[in-house]
C-alpha cells in the first residue's frame, strides 16, 4: 500500500513539473473551469427564483448539496478525471507498454497525470459551499466538521470509482467512453439536487446500483441534522465510508476483469 | 530448464466483419498455430517472419501482454499470463516503434522513474546507468525531453531503460528500425557485447535480416502461426541456398566463360558472375578453373545473403 | 461552388459521422441519461411552485429538456473543433489553396453533420423522451415546419459562430482560448441550462437579442409556441448573416497574413 502511495508521488510528481512549464495556459484552462461550472450554479439560481424550497429543500440546503458534491467530484476529477482517455492509451498501443512494467495497471494510469486545472472547478464549488455553510445555522462540533471532510472524502472515492468503472467499457467497445459520462458528469449532477425530488426508480438506480446518493444527500442529512423526506433508515446517514470503500472494491474488480479481458483479446 | 519454453502455444481470435446493414459475420483467426519453442539461458535468437506472421503475437505472449488461447508458457520459471509483475521485473523489452519512456520529460527522469518502479537498489542503479550511458554515448542528451530526441538517440536511450535492472531476458522488437547505418552498427555491437559478457538472453524480432546476420546464431522463422525453420543460419544456408558465386573482373571483356562446375549468371562488360554449388565445388577449385581459361583482374566471393533466403522461404515455403 | 460540389460535400460530412457507430451510439445514452436528469430537476421545481413558472408547465419544460439534449448534436455544443485542428496543423494554408471557398465548404460539410446527427440521434432521442414522459407536442402541423426550419436555421447560426471562433485560433499562440470561450458562451448564453425565459425579463430580454439564443432556445421558443415564430426566424436569419459575413472577413485577414508569412 505504501508502495503504491510512493509510486503515485514519484510519477505524479514528474508529470505536474512536465505541466508547470505551461503556467499561463493552466491558469486559463482553471479560469474556464471555474467559469463553466459556475454556469451551472447559475442555472440553481435562476430556478430559485420562482421558488421558496424544491421539495422541502432551501436555496442554502441545496448549495450545501452542489457544494459538497461538487468539491468531492473535483477531487476525483483532478486525481483520476484523465482515465477518460484510456480509449487513446489503447488506441495508440501504449496501455501494452503499461502491461510491461512490473506495476498493475491501474496505479501507473491513475499516476500518469494530476490534472492541475481542475482545480478551478474545485474551487468554485469550495466557494459555493462556503456560502452555503454561511447561510445555514448549522450545530458545530468538532464530529460535525470532521464529517464534511469526510464526506468530502467519500464523495471522491464514489466519483472516483464511477470513473474508472465507466473507463472499463472502453475495453470492450472502444469508441463507446461517452456512456461513461452519463455516470460521472451525471451523477454529480444528479447529486447536487436533492434525491427526494427523484421519483422511484431514479432513487433506487442513485442508491443501489450507482450511490450518488451518498455523495452528498445522505451526508447532507447527517450534517445538516435534517428530516429525510423519504424517512430511510437513520444509520444510511453515516454509511458513506463503507458506501465509498465497496465501490471502490467494486471498481476495482471491474478494472481487473476488463484488463483480463483485454489481455485475451489483445488489441 | 530452458530459460524459454513455449509447448503447443495456441492464440486465436475473433474476428468480426459486418456483412451488409445488420449483420455481422464471426471468424475465428488463428495467429499462431501449436508453436513449440526452446531457448537456453544465454542465447541470441533471431525471430523472424512475414508481416502478419504471429511474430508479435508470439512476442505478447512470451511477455504476459496476451493470454494464449492454449498451450504452456515458461518463461525464466514463470508462467507470463498468471505472473505478469513478477515476470516484468526480469525481462527487458524494446518496442521498436512504442516508447517506454516519459515524452514529455527530460531523459533521465525516465531512468529515475525506472528505479522505482523496478525497486531497483540505489547504488546498483547508479553503477549500471553510468556504464551504460558511457557505453552508449548519452551523456550529452541525458536532459533533454525525450519527445526531443532524435530516433537514435532514442533506441539508446530504451535499450538502457529496458536494461538497467539487470533482466535475464530481453526482447528487442524491430531495435533497429529506421537508423542510420552508423547507429546500426552500434546498436549491434552494444547488444553482441551484451550477450557475450553478461550472458542476456536475447530474443530479437526484426525484419532487417543484416540484423540476424551479425548478431544471431540460431534463428526462428515464423509464417502464419508455424514455426517453419528453427536451427542455424549456415545450415539455413546451405538447405536453402547451396550455391555462393564468384565474381571475376577480367582484363578484358569476354563471351560468357564456360568453366566446369560454374553457370555464369550475369554479365557487365569484363565483370562477370559464376555461380557454382559449394557441395561440388570449392571455392578454389572454382578460381583456378576460371584462372585457366582466363585473365582475372580482380576477383570475389560472394555468399547467399539471407534476405534472399528467407524472400524466398516466404514466397515459396518450405 | 457549385451546387453538384455543394451535394458531395454534404453528403460527405454526413457519411463521415454516420461512420462513428459506438461514438453516437454512447452520445445517445449520455443525453437520454441527462435528459431524465434535467427533467426530474425541472418537473420538481414546477411542483415546488404550484404553477408554471414562465408559462412553462410540466409537459412544456419536459419538452425543453428533452429538445436541448437532442439539439446538443446537430447544433455541435461541445465539439466543434475541425478548422481550428487544421489551423493548428498548418493546413490551412492548403485549404485556402483549393479551387472552392473555403467557407462554403465547411458549411456544406457541416450541412451533411448536422443532417446526420439530427437523423441518426435527435430524433431517436426525442422519441425515447417522448415514449417515457409527457412532452407537449404542437398540435398545429404549421408549428412543426416552423421548428424544423428554426431547427436548420440553428445549425446555420452555430456553425457561422464556430466558423469565427475556429479562425480566432489563427490569431492565438494557444489554440484552447478561443475554443474554451465558445463553449463557455454557447452554454450559458443560449438557454442549454435553464430556459431563458426563467431569467428575470430584462436579463432575458437581452438574451433573446444574442446570436446564442438563436442556436438553442430559439427554435425551441417556436416549439413550444412561447414567442412568435417568424420573430424568432427572422433574428436567426439575421444573425446568421451577420456571423458568415463577419467570418468572411476574418478569413480575408487571415487569408492576407499566411500570404504575407509564407504559410
Amino acid at each position: 500500500m505504501t508502495d503504491a502511495w510512493r509510486l503515485w508521488r514519484l510519477m505524479v510528481g514528474a508529470q505536474v513539473r512536465a505541466q508547470m512549464q505551461y503556467r499561463t495556459s493552466l491558469m486559463i484552462e482553471a479560469s474556464t473551469g471555474f467559469a463553466v461550472t459556475f454556469l451551472d450554479f447559475i442555472a440553481v439560481l435562476v430556478l430559485f427564483q420562482h421558488i421558496h424550497a424544491l421539495g422541502t429543500w432551501s436555496l442554502p440546503q441545496v448549495a450545501f448539496l452542489y457544494g459538497l458534491s461538487g468539491v468531492g467530484f473535483a477531487l476525483a476529477d483532478l486525481v483520476i478525471g484523465h482515465i477518460e482517455d484510456l480509449s487513446e492509451l489503447i488506441r495508440s498501443g501504449r496501455f501494452d507498454v503499461l502491461l510491461l512494467r512490473p506495476v498493475g495497471t491501474l496505479l501507473q494510469v491513475v499516476a500518469s497525470d494530476l490534472a492541475i486545472r481542475r482545480l478551478g472547478k474545485m474551487f468554485q464549488a469550495a466557494i459555493v459551499l462556503g456560502w452555503a455553510i454561511s447561510q445555514l445555522d448549522i450545530a458545530w462540533s468538532l464530529t460535525r466538521v470532521a464529517m464534511c471532510f469526510v464526506a468530502i472524502g467519500c464523495a471522491a472515492a464514489i466519483f472516483a470509482s464511477i470513473w474508472i468503472a465507466g473507463a472499463c467499457i472502453q475495453f470492450f467497445a472502444l469508441g463507446a467512453g461517452e456512456i461513461a459520462n452519463a455516470f460521472t458528469y451525471g451523477g454529480n449532477f444528479a447529486s447536487q439536487y436533492p434525491v427526494s425530488i427523484y421519483g422511484p426508480w431514479v432513487r433506487r438506480f442513485v442508491a443501489y446500483l450507482v450511490p450518488i446518493a451518498f455523495v452528498a444527500y445522505f451526508p447532507a442529512l447527517a450534517i445538516l441534522d435534517r428530516p429525510d423526506p423519504l424517512a430511510l433508515p437513520h444509520w444510511l446517514r453515516y454509511a458513506s465510508p463503507i458506501v465509498a470503500g465497496a465501490a471502490l472494491g467494486v471498481a476495482m474488480a471491474i478494472w481487473q476483469v476488463s484488463v483480463r479481458h483485454y489481455r485475451s483479446t489483445g488489441s | 530448464m530452458s530459460m524459454i519454453e513455449a509447448v503447443d502455444l495456441v492464440k486465436q481470435f475473433t474476428v468480426y466483419r459486418k456483412r451488409g446493414a445488420l449483420r455481422r459475420e464471426r471468424t475465428i483467426v488463428t495467429a499462431v498455430d501449436a508453436v513449440n519453442l526452446s531457448i537456453e539461458a544465454g542465447e541470441m535468437v533471431g525471430y523472424v517472419g512475414p508481416n502478419g506472421a504471429g511474430k508479435s503475437t508470439t512476442i505478447k505472449m512470451l511477455t504476459g501482454v496476451l493470454t494464449p488461447t492454449s498451450g504452456d508458457i515458461r518463461v525464466d520459471g514463470l508462467v507470463p499470463a498468471r505472473q505478469r509483475t513478477e515476470l516484468a521485473r526480469r525481462i527487458g523489452v524494446v518496442f521498436g516503434q512504442r516508447s517506454q519512456l516519459w515524452w514529455d520529460l527530460p531523459l533521465v527522469d525516465s531512468f529515475d522513474l525506472h528505479r522505482h518502479l523496478y525497486r531497483v537498489d540505489a547504488t546498483a542503479h547508479a553503477h549500471r546507468l553510468g556504464e551504460l550511458v558511457e557505453l552508449l554515448d548519452m551523456g550529452p542528451f541525458l536532459r533533454t525531453p525525450v519527445r526531443q530526441l532524435s530516433l537514435g538517440q532514442r533506441m539508446r536511450a530504451e535499450l538502457t531503460f529496458a536494461l538497467l535492472h539487470d533482466p535475464e531476458v530481453v526482447f528487442l522488437d524491430e531495435p533497429t528500425i529506421g537508423l542510420d547505418v552508423v547507429s546500426k552498427a552500434r546498436v549491434r555491437e552494444f547488444l553482441a557485447a551484451r550477450n557475450q559478457t553478461y550472458g542476456t538472453t536475447i530474443i530479437l524480432t526484426t525484419h532487417d535480416l543484416d540484423d540476424i546476420e551479425r548478431l544471431c546464431g540460431r534463428l526462428l522463422i515464423i509464417d502464419h502461426g508455424r514455426v517453419i525453420y528453427d536451427g542455424g543460419l549456415d545450415a539455413l544456408r546451405d538447405r536453402y541456398e547451396p550455391h555462393r558465386t564468384l565474381v571475376v573482373d577480367l582484363v578484358a571483356a569476354a563471351p560468357p566463360l564456360e568453366v566446369l562446375g560454374t553457370e555464369v549468371i550475369k554479365v557487365e562488360g569484363p565483370r562477370q558472375w559464376l555461380r557454382f554449388r559449394r557441395d561440388t565445388t570449392t571455392a578454389a577449385e572454382a578460381i583456378a578453373r576460371v584462372a585457366a581459361v582466363a585473365e582475372i583482374r580482380d576477383l570475389t566471393i560472394e555468399e547467399p545473403d539471407i534476405e534472399s533466403v528467407v524472400a524466398r522461404i516466404y514466397v515459396d515455403g518450405i | 461552388m457549385t451546387g453538384r460540389l455543394a451535394f458531395e460535400l454534404v453528403r460527405r460530412g454526413f457519411r463521415r459521422h454516420a461512420t462513428y457507430r459506438a461514438a453516437n451510439f454512447a452520445a445517445m445514452v449520455a443525453n437520454t441519461v441527462f435528459g431524465l436528469l434535467i427533467g426530474a430537476i425541472m418537473l420538481a421545481a414546477i411542483r415546488s411552485a404550484g404553477h408554471p413558472i414562465a408559462g412553462y408547465d410540466a409537459p412544456r419544460v419536459l419538452a425543453y429538456v428533452w429538445l436541448a439534449q437532442a439539439m446538443i448534436g446537430p447544433v455541435a455544443i461541445f465539439r466543434q473543433s475541425d478548422i481550428a485542428e487544421r489551423i493548428m496543423t498548418g493546413d490551412l494554408a492548403t485549404d485556402l489553396a483549393r479551387p472552392a471557398d473555403f467557407q462554403s465548404w465547411w458549411f456544406c460539410d457541416d450541412i451533411g453533420r448536422a443532417s446526420q446527427q439530427f437523423l441518426m440521434r435527435s430524433v431517436l432521442q426525442f422519441a425515447i423522451g417522448a415514449a417515457i414522459v409527457e412532452l407537449y407536442l404542437p398540435p398545429a402541423g404549421w408549428r412543426w415546419a416552423a421548428f424544423f426550419a428554426s431547427l436548420a436555421l440553428a445549425v446555420m447560426a452555430s456553425f457561422s459562430m464556430r466558423f469565427i471562433m475556429n479562425l480566432l485560433v489563427f490569431f492565438t499562440v494557444d489554440g484552447r482560448g478561443p475554443l474554451a470561450l465558445h463553449t463557455f458562451l454557447i452554454v450559458g448564453l443560449s438557454g442549454m441550462t435553464v430556459p431563458i425565459g426563467f431569467y428575470p425579463p430584462w436579463l432575458a430580454t437581452v438574451l433573446r437579442a444574442l446570436p446564442w439564443y438563436a442556436m438553442v432556445q430559439g427554435p425551441i421558443d417556436v416549439y413550444l409556441g412561447l414567442r412568435g415564430a417568424g420573430g424568432t426566424l427572422a433574428l436567426q436569419l439575421v444573425w446568421t448573416i451577420v456571423l458568415l459575413a463577419l467570418g468572411r472577413s476574418i478569413l480575408g485577414v487571415a487569408s492576407r497574413r499566411l500570404v504575407v508569412q509564407g504559410g
